[in-house]
C-alpha cells in the first residue's frame, strides 16, 4: 500500500480513529495490528521474513541480556580482581558469539533476499542450461530499513545501552512499525519506545501539527519530485534515443537532485506527520542536506539515521579496533602524526560510504556511488587547506554569505555528479552520460528542443519553479529557526483556514497523481 | 463533552467551507467532450418541467437527441415530451437516466432509440470512452442514483475509481493547464435561453451534402453486445415496474449498416415492442429524409432533417398509442408557446435549408 494512495489514506483515518478510542492501554496493539496489515497489503509472503527477523533479534536480545545478567550475579560473589576479568572476558566473549551469530543470520538474510537472488539465478540457470530462476522471492518491503534498526537494538544491548524488550509483541511494533517501515528512519530502540507505546490522549493541537506536516510531504512529493521525475526520465529517454550531449544532462541530473530531494524529504514529513498524529516521537532524518558546506555535512543532513547507524556500529568499531590502531601508529611512525589522525580515519570513511553504497542496492554502480562519496568524503579534510589558501588569495571572509554560497555550489556539483551513478541504470551508462555531459557533440542538438525534450509546457514549468522556490523558502526559514507550521496555527482562524483550504486544492489540483499517471513510488522505498 | 461538540462543529463547518471551494474548482477543471452538452442543466430543466405534464420520453444515444423534436410531436399529436438522449449513451447510461427521469415525471410512452446496441466498450479501453460513461456519472443530479451507478460501473467494468467518481476533480485535475476562455464561459443553455436545445433536443443547423452515401450497403456487422441487452432489458423491466410502454425507433443514419437495424429490429420482436424502422433508403426518402439537406454529419439529424422523422414519430404513436391530446388544453398554453419560439427561430431555416446546404460532403463534427 502506497503512501500515495486513497486507500492509504483510509486506512490511516481508520487507524486513527480506532487508535483514539481503544483503551490507552492497547494503542500499542492497535498499531502492531495497522503494521501487520499495512505490511500484508505488499505480499503475505513478505510477513514470513520480518516475522523471522523479529523473532531472532527478540530472542537474541533476551541472551544477551541474561548473559549479563548471569555475570552481574557472578559478580557479586566474585572478589578477585583476576577472577572477575576472566568472568567479564567470558561473558563477552558469550554476548559476541550470540550478537554474531543474530547478525549473520539477519545480514544473510537481506544478502540473499536482496543482493543473491540475481546471481544465484543467473550461475544455476548457466549451469543446468534450463533458464530458469529457482530463486524468485519477492524483496521483502523496507527489508534493508528493518534489518538495520534489528541490528541496531542489538549492539545497543550488547554495549549495555539499553534493556532488552520481554514482550515480542510489542517487540514486533518496534520493528514493523508502519509508518517508517518503507523508508526509515532507521530509529534506535531506546528513542522510539520512549513514545512508542504510549499511553497518548488525542491532542487536537498535535494532530493538526501532524496533518499538516503530511500536506507538506504531499506537496514536495505529488508537486515536486513526481514533476521533476517526469522531466528527469524523458530527458534520458530521449539521451536513449537520440543521443543527446552537452548540459541539458547535467540540467537532467540537476533535476533529479530536486526530485529525490523532495522525494525523500516529502517522504519523511508523512512518516514523521503520521507518527505526530499517534504521539509519536520519530527521529527527524533529514535535515536540509543542500545547505551543507561540504559532503561530509551532507551525508550528516540527508538520511541522517543511516549515517548515525553506519557511524555508531560501522565507523567507530572499526576506527578504535586494535588493527586500526597499530596500523595508525606505524602510519605516526612513518608520516608523523597529522597523517596518522587523517589516513586511518579516511579509510575507515571509505569502508563506511562503500557499505553505504552497497546498502542502497546491487551492482557496480553502487558500488561506484560508495566509493566516489567516499573520497570526497575522507578527502574533505585533507583538500580543506588548498581552499583555505584560495580564500584567503581572494580575501573573501570565513563567514561572508559568498563564501558560503560557493561552500553549497561546489558540494551541489559533487553530489549531482555523484548521481549519475546512483540514478543511471548500470555503471557503464552512468560512464557514458558523464562523458555525453561534457564532451558536447555539437551536431546532435539544438538548443531549442529543450522544451520538447524536458515534456514541458510553459504552464507545468511555472508550477514546478514556484513550488521549488516556495519549498526552498521554507527550508530557508527552517534554518533559521522560523517554523511555518507553527506561525500558521498562530493566525487567526479565517486566515489559517484559508491556507489550509488552499493548500489542500493546490494538493489536488496540481499534484501528479491518479488515472492516466501512474505515481512513481518513493525512492528510498526501492532501497 | 463541550470540547467535543466544539470541535465537532468546528470540523463541519471547515469541510462545509472546502467543498464550498472545491466545487467551483471542480466544475471549472472537469472532463472535456468534442461539444458542449449541458447535460446536468438538461436534467434540470427537465425537473422543472410541471409535473406529470410529460407524455413521452425520447431515450437513447446522440441519433435520437439530433433527430426528435418534442415541440413538433406535441403540434402534430398533441402529446408532450421531452428529448434525453445525448451522445455516446450506452443502454447502461440510459438505464441510471431513466431510473433518475422516472423519479420526477412518469411518461405513458418511453421511445427508445438503441443505436448503442453494438456498444461493449468497456471505460478503460479508451479515454473517449471513460469520458462517455463519467459525463453521465458526473452530471447525474441525484446523489443516490448517482452512487448506485458509481458503483454498478465499478462491477460492471472491474473498476476501482470509486473515490475519483465521488469528487471528479481528482480524476480531471491535471486539465489545469490546458484550460481555455471556453471553459470560463457560463453554460448557454441556462443562461442565455434555448439556443442549442429545445425541451432537450439538439438543435443543430448546419447540413453536409451527403447525397451518394448508402448507408444500406454498408456490409459491416457486429454482434449486439450482451452487456447492452442485459441494460436494455433493465430498461424494459424498469417501463413495467412504472406502467410506462416502449416504443423502439431505429433512428435513421447514413452510418446505420444492416445489422444494427436488424438487431434493433429482432430486439424490438423478440419483446413485443412496437418499432419504427425505415428497411431501405427509399423507405426514409419516402418519408421526406433527404441525404442532401438532412444530417449534419453522417450519424446525426439537423433541425431540418427532424421535422419530417418527428412528425414520422407522431404518426406511429398516434397509430400505436392512445396518448391524450392536449391542444387547446389551457393547461398546456405553454407547450404552444413552445410550438411558436421554435417556428419564431428556426421556421424560415429550416425552410431555406434546401438552399442553404453544404456542398462540401466531409463531416463537420
Amino acid at each position: 500500500m502506497s503512501f500515495i494512495s486513497f486507500k492509504f489514506i483510509f486506512f490511516l483515518l481508520l487507524v486513527v480513529f480506532a487508535y483514539f478510542i481503544v483503551p490507552k492501554s492497547k494503542q500499542w496493539v492497535c498499531l502492531l495490528i495497522a503494521s501487520y496489515l499495512f505490511y500484508m497489503s505488499g505480499g503475505i509472503q513478505s510477513v514470513l521474513f520480518i516475522l523471522l527477523t523479529t523473532v531472532t533479534v527478540f530472542f537474541a536480545g533476551i541472551q544477551l541480556e541474561k548473559q549479563q545478567l548471569l555475570f552481574s550475579e557472578k559478580l557479586k560473589s566474585i572478589k578477585d580482581a583476576a577472577e572477575k576479568k576472566e568472568q567479564k572476558a567470558l561473558c563477552q566473549k558469550r554476548k559476541r558469539r550470540i550478537l554474531t551469530a543474530a547478525i549473520a543470520f539477519n545480514i544473510g538474510l537481506l544478502v540473499l533476499l536482496k543482493y543473491a537472488q540475481s546471481p544465484i539465478n543467473s550461475f544455476f540457470s548457466s549451469v543446468s542450461g534450463s533458464g530458469k530462476d529457482i530463486l524468485d522471492i519477492i524483496v521483502p518491503l523496507g527489508i534493508s530499513f528493518y534489518t538495520l534498526q534489528s541490528i541496531g537494538y542489538l549492539m545497543e544491548l550488547y554495549r549495555g545501552k539499553t534493556k532488552a524488550e520481554h514482550n515480542l509483541a510489542r517487540f514486533a511494533l518496534f520493528i514493523s512499525f508502519f509508518p517508517q517501515i518503507m523508508q526509515g528512519p532507521i530509529s534506535k530502540y531506546q528513542d522510539l519506545t520512549k513514545t512508542l507505546y504510549g499511553p497518548h490522549d488525542f491532542d487536537y493541537q498535535r494532530v493538526r501539527s501532524g496533518v499538516l506536516r503530511i500536506m507538506w510531504g504531499y506537496f514536495k512529493k505529488l508537486i515536486i519530485a513526481e514533476r521533476a521525475g517526469l522531466i528527469f526520465h524523458s530527458i534520458i529517454k530521449y539521451y536513449d534515443i537520440n543521443g543527446i550531449s552537452g548540459p541539458i544532462i547535467f540540467i537532467a541530473f540537476i533535476v533529479y537532485g530536486f526530485q529525490i530531494y523532495s522525494d525523500f524529504a516529502g517522504g519523511m514529513d508523512i512518516t514523521l506527520g503520521i507518527s505526530e498524529i499517534f504521539g509519536i516521537r520519530v527521529v527527524e532524518n533529514f535535515n536540509r542536506p543542500y545547505f551543507s558546506r561540504n559532503v561530509a555535512e551532507f551525508w550528516q543532513r540527508w538520511h541522517m539515521t543511516l549515517g548515525a547507524w553506519m557511524r555508531n556500529y560501522v565507523f567507530y568499531p572499526l576506527a578504535l579496533s586494535k588493527p586500526f590502531n597499530a596500523f595508525g601508529k606505524k602510519i605516526r611512525g612513518v608520516f608523523g602524526p597529522h597523517a596518522a589522525k587523517i589516513i586511518p580515519t579516511s579509510i575507515a570513511s571509505f569502508i563506511v560510504f562503500l557499505l553505504v553504497g552497497i546498502w542502497h542496492g546491487t551492482g557496480y554502480k553502487y558500488v561506484a556511488y560508495g566509493l566516489y562519496n567516499a573520497f570526497f568524503v575522507s578527502t574533505a579534510t585533507l583538500l580543506e587547506p588548498m581552499y583555505e589558501k584560495a580564500r584567503k588569495f581572494f580575501r573573501v571572509p570565513e563567514s561572508s554569505f559568498i563564501w558560503y554560497l560557493f561552500q553549497m555550489g561546489r558540494t551541489l556539483l559533487l553530489v549531482t555528479i555523484g548521481r549519475y551513478f546512483s540514478s543511471s541504470t548500470s555503471f557503464m551508462k552512468a560512464l557514458r552520460l558523464l562523458k555525453s555531459t561534457f564532451f558536447i557533440d555539437s551536431t546532435a542538438f539544438a538548443y531549442t528542443t529543450w522544451p520538447q525534450v524536458m515534456q514541458l509546457g510553459k504552464l507545468d514549468a511555472a508550477c514546478i519553479f514556484f513550488a521549488v522556490l516556495l519549498m526552498f523558502i521554507v527550508d530557508i526559514l527552517n534554518e533559521r529557526g522560523v517554523c511555518v507550521r507553527d506561525s500558521v496555527v498562530k493566525k487567526a482562524l479565517p486566515i489559517r483556514w484559508a491556507v489550509y483550504i488552499a493548500c489542500i486544492l493546490c494538493l489536488a489540483v496540481f499534484g501528479k497523481y491518479g488515472a492516466g499517471f501512474d505515481s512513481r513510488a518513493f525512492i528510498y522505498q526501492g532501497f | 463533552v463541550k470540547r467535543i461538540v466544539r470541535m465537532i462543529i468546528k470540523f463541519i463547518c471547515f469541510i462545509s467551507l472546502l467543498y464550498a471551494a472545491w466545487m467551483p474548482v471542480q466544475n471549472l477543471i472537469t472532463y472535456k467532450w468534442n461539444v458542449r452538452e449541458h447535460l446536468y442543466d438538461r436534467y434540470r430543466h427537465f425537473e422543472a418541467e410541471p409535473e406529470g405534464s410529460i407524455d413521452i420520453l425520447f431515450s437513447g444515444s446522440s441519433p435520437v437527441n439530433g433527430g426528435i423534436n418534442p415541440v413538433i410531436v406535441y403540434h402534430e399529436i398533441g402529446a408532450t415530451g421531452y428529448n434525453f438522449g445525448a451522445t455516446h449513451k450506452t443502454a447502461f447510461c440510459s438505464y441510471y437516466d431513466l431510473k433518475y427521469a422516472f423519479k420526477h415525471h412518469v411518461p405513458d410512452l418511453l421511445v427508445l432509440d438503441l443505436a448503442d446496441i453494438h456498444i461493449d466498450k468497456a471505460p478503460n479501453e479508451s479515454s473517449t470512452w471513460e469520458t462517455a460513461y463519467r459525463k453521465y456519472i458526473e452530471n447525474m443530479p441525484d446523489p443516490l442514483i448517482r452512487l448506485e451507478m458509481i458503483f454498478a460501473y465499478q462491477k460492471e467494468f472491474g473498476m476501482n475509481q470509486v473515490m475519483d467518481h465521488l469528487f471528479p476533480l481528482l480524476r480531471y485535475h491535471a486539465r489545469w493547464n490546458n484550460l481555455t476562455e471556453d471553459d470560463f464561459k457560463r453554460d448557454p443553455f441556462s443562461y442565455e435561453g434555448y439556443e442549442d436545445f429545445v425541451k432537450g433536443t439538439y438543435m443543430n443547423q448546419a447540413a453536409v451534402n451527403l447525397t451518394g452515401r448508402d448507408a444500406f450497403t454498408d456490409e459491416e456487422v457486429t454482434p449486439a453486445s450482451d452487456l447492452s441487452i442485459r441494460y436494455y432489458d433493465k430498461i424494459l423491466d424498469l417501463c413495467k415496474k412504472h406502467g410506462v410502454e416502449v416504443m423502439i425507433a431505429v433512428v435513421p443514419k447514413l452510418e446505420m449498416h444492416p445489422a444494427y437495424m436488424a438487431d434493433a429490429v429482432e430486439y424490438a420482436k423478440k419483446n413485443n415492442l412496437n418499432v419504427l424502422y425505415y428497411p431501405d433508403k427509399e423507405a426514409f426518402n419516402a418519408a421526406g429524409i433527404s441525404e442532401k439537406d438532412c444530417f449534419y454529419n453522417v450519424g446525426h439529424m439537423n433541425v431540418r432533417g427532424q421535422v419530417p422523422y418527428s412528425k414520422a414519430v407522431a404518426a406511429a404513436i398516434k397509430e400505436w398509442y392512445d396518448l391524450e391530446d392536449h391542444r387547446g388544453d389551457p393547461a398546456y398554453a405553454a407547450w404552444d408557446d413552445a410550438y411558436e419560439q421554435y417556428i419564431n427561430k428556426y421556421g424560415v431555416y429550416v425552410s431555406k435549408m434546401n438552399e442553404e446546404v453544404n456542398e462540401d460532403e466531409s463531416d463537420p463534427d
